[in-house]
């Protein structure tokens, strides 16, 4: 069980240590904000910088690194520690699923420039995404703190699923100007799988009694990679994998997919834009030639010790056996991304105020924010945004950042970290969704007419 | 001016973070998972120990003073008593407690009347009762005179040999002689009790013993059960459960467990889970008794069900060998170590 706890930590750990950055979605001077919406544009053409372009680190789910490693009388224990109570380990988790995933991306190429028209803005960029997501019922966290109260012996636990994910993504974007009111956008991805794996433990029985110990595990596991081999083993004449020994050259694609963004904007009133998009819809279609499969099936069972029998007794509860099927090739669909968003300009367009809403569709849940984002464009090259967002419908994160656009350069920082207790090593303590995204662009072109300054300067003549 | 401007609002946000420097995952401990708190309660099963009370009664005999003369199986005296009581009885047993009560003889008169009612119809058993009145004609009178009246009346010949008085007496009452039927029921009341009481009485003289040299407890479960013990939070016991495979209801009068090394394991009855349970033992205590075990009881019977007239598959595999199981396991109070 060890074997599977402190992994299982040390992944919600890793994961508390970075959620999409929300706060510059009305930051329309920055190439950034088109993450958000396949309508939107930024102020000018650009090229980012190799590499440094864009990064940034995200975690998301709905429960926290605090949840998970706690300081006990000055010393770090994860939630599994004898000395972290149940009434404390168990007040903050969700009834139902807890889950938490954490995502990185980095540009590794993307220029984007307006057409003639300075209204029509297309884009292309290369970049790597790695996703992992984990998830697990109130029900396991519940028995791993309660078990053997009120002389409680049988429990079943189900769906828990560890999720891996990484591709590469080549997107070709196009935001047009319909109408003076409405803009509309699209980014087709081609995506080439680099690798994907996939832990589902279905249901999980768990006997303690008097009588026999028995642990009985179903599920199954996928995956997916250029030259994956995971060695067997025999055990009792069955064949199983054998995990520690998986050997895989990420040297090209191991599947093929293709997503898109959709977006648009509609101006409502002169000061009142709203704006709608769905982002990442799509899939990943795993070669079969590629992929390795199984399915777990194991039964576990102690009944004391035979004094008649020359075997040993054991009772490996910390070892998931899985036994080779035959590989399987399947679409699976990455996380998609609901944004509705609402602003409205004051000050001559030079502070707005606004609200987005952001649903995350996990592969059985979905996770939501709404976020209150105000906006500052004190001068044509700096703006800046402060957000507070309410996650699962409490107060969780303040959001700040700042976005540099003197003509030759474009730098780009945004966290929502800062206003929450972070752990030595950065991370917030205390909430769930985080990002640190930074980018290093070079603008191109003159500022465009859908730009605000720009329509504020045309107003002001 | 606008890099001054952007450096410092950069630095800005990077000052205002609000680290927690105690908060330092590197220094995560993961030497103490558990599962469970300090109100659980695991219990773990650990060894069983079957016990061939054929083989016990047999190797044993020279040491019981009771029994000096008797070579009697386990199986002798599950058969004699299904001779004595009436298969009626197989289903809720005979009480063997009030059938020896000398104060309240209700139990054992309904009991004596069925089992004269039976033997009028069941050879089988109007031949025990005829065999009962033939070994003991000598103390007939000391129980009831006029049995010996009652006897000669029917022309049944003591002087003949047994075979004879037996089948003359079978004879006799399977024709329903009600004055042999009457007769035989105050003098069977006196020898049944008698009978059953020395029987029992030898059965529970009869040391139940076995020896285990070691218990290869797996790893894993000994360190999850004894890697946190302190007294306070977290506790270990042992208890013992009998599974039974014999044709009667019995408790075994606290065993003695004794580990090789000589640490003695006092067991105490815990009525309301129906099994024996020790005192606190330490981690050492367990170690000692894995590494061999030496048990030493007696049975004490309350009941037994006699075989019906149609023996269950089950049943006749039992008649085969008669055993008793005791299953030992450990109790936990308090969080599991993983």
């Amino acid at each position: 069980m060890k074997k599977i706890l402190l992994p299982l930590a040390t992944i919600f750990a890793i994961a508390s240590a970075s959620a999409q950055d929300v706060t510059s979605y009305f930051m329309d001077d920055s190439y950034n904000s088109m993450q958000h919406n396949a309508a939107f544009a930024p102020d000018r053409g650009y090229f980012t910088i190799p590499l440094i372009g864009g990064i940034s680190f995200n975690t998301s789910g709905n429960i926290t690194l605090g949840n998970i490693i706690y300081n006990v009388d000055g010393s770090m224990v994860p939630f599994f520690d004898g000395s972290v109570s149940k009434s404390i380990a168990l007040d903050d988790l969700k009834k139902g699923t807890n889950s938490i995933g954490v995502s990185n991306s980095l540009d590794i190429l993307s220029f984007g420039n307006y057409r003639a028209n300075h209204k029509d803005f297309w884009s292309f960029g290369i970049s790597l995404q790695t996703q992992v997501g984990l998830s697990a019922p109130y029900e396991f966290f519940e028995f791993m703190k309660c078990a053997g109260e009120n002389g409680q012996s049988y429990y079943e636990i189900e769906d828990i699923s560890l999720q891996a994910e990484s591709y590469a993504e080549f997107a070709l974007g196009f935001s047009k100007v319909v109408s003076e009111k409405l803009t509309v956008g699209a980014k087709f991805k081609l995506l080439a799988g680099l690798a994907n794996a996939q832990l589902s433990i279905d249901n999980m029985t768990i006997d303690i009694n008097d009588s026999e110990w028995s642990v009985n595990t179903t599920g199954s596991m996928d995956i997916s990679a250029a030259g994956i081999e995971i060695a067997t083993m025999m055990e009792n004449g069955n064949t199983y994998y054998d995990l520690d020994d998986i050997s895989a050259a990420i040297n090209s694609p191991a599947g093929w997919g293709a997503a898109i963004d959709l977006g648009a904007t509609y101006d409502l009133f002169h000061n009142l834009q709203l704006s709608a998009a769905i982002n990442d819809l799509g899939f990943i279609s795993w070669k079969k030639s590629s992929t390795v499969s199984g399915t777990i099936a194991n039964n576990v069972t102690y009944s004391g010790v035979d004094i008649n029998s020359d075997e040993g007794v054991e009772l490996e509860m910390d070892d998931i056996k899985v036994t080779p099927t035959e590989a399987k090739s399947g679409a699976k669909s990455i996380q998609a991304t609901l944004n509705f968003g609402a602003e409205y300009d004051i000050l001559g367009d030079r502070l707005s105020g606004g609200i987005v809403s952001t649903t995350r569709i996990w592969s059985k849940t979905t996770t939501s924010d709404l976020s209150a984002i105000v906006t500052g464009r004190p001068f044509s090259w700096l703006s800046a945004s402060m957000s507070y967002t309410f996650t699962n419908k409490q107060a969780n994160s303040v959001g700040l950042a700042l976005n540099f656009s003197p003509s030759w350069i474009n730098v780009y920082l945004a966290t929502n970290i800062l206003t929450s207790e972070l752990s030595k090593q950065y991370i917030p303590i205390n909430q769930s969704n985080s990002y640190v995204t930074l980018g290093i662009g070079i603008p191109i072109g003159k500022r465009s007419l859908r730009s605000k300054f720009t329509k504020f300067e045309e107003e002001q003549e | 001016m606008k890099k001054f401007t952007f450096t410092l609002l950069a630095a800005a946000l990077v000052a205002g973070c609000n680290v927690n420097e105690d908060f330092d995952l590197s220094k995560t401990e993961s030497d103490n998972l558990t599962f469970g708190n300090e109100n659980s309660l695991f219990e773990a099963p650990m060894v069983s120990i079957t016990i061939d009370l054929d083989e016990q009664f047999s190797s044993t005999t020279e040491s019981l003073s009771t029994r000096a003369s008797s070579d009697k199986s386990f199986a002798d005296y599950v058969s004699e008593y299904d001779e004595l009581i009436p298969s009626s009885y197989s289903q809720d047993g005979v009480d063997l407690q009030l059938l020896a009560d000398q104060e309240d003889s209700s139990y054992r008169d309904t009991f004596i009347e069925e089992l004269v009612t039976e033997a009028v119809t069941d050879e089988g058993k109007s031949e025990t009762l005829a065999s009962l009145v033939y070994d003991n004609w000598d103390s007939l009178d000391e129980i009831d005179p006029e049995i010996k009246d009652v006897l000669t009346e029917s022309e049944i010949d003591y002087t003949a040999d047994k075979d004879a008085f037996v089948g003359a007496f079978s004879t006799t009452l399977q024709s329903e002689d009600s004055t042999l039927a009457s007769a035989i029921t105050t003098t069977a009341s006196a020898l049944v009790q008698q009978n059953i009481s020395e029987l029992t009485d030898e059965i529970q003289a009869q040391d139940i013993s076995a020896s285990i040299d070691a218990i290869a407890l797996p790893d894993d479960i000994l360190k999850m059960i004894t890697d946190n013990l302190d007294g306070e939070n977290c506790s270990l016991r042992l208890f013992a459960r009998i599974v039974n495979n014999i044709p009667f209801d019995f408790s075994l009068n606290t065993p003695t467990i004794e580990a090789i090394s000589g640490y003695v394991l006092t067991m105490e009855d815990n009525l309301e889970n129906d099994r024996l349970e020790s005192n606190e033992i330490s981690s050492d205590n367990l170690t000692e008794i894995l590494e061999g075990i030496n048990v030493v009881t007696t049975l004490s019977i309350t009941t037994f069900y006699p075989s019906s007239s149609t023996k269950s598959e089950t049943e006749t595999e039992q008649s085969e060998g008669y055993s008793i199981t005791i299953e030992l396991g450990l109790i936990k109070s308090g969080a599991i170590t993983l």
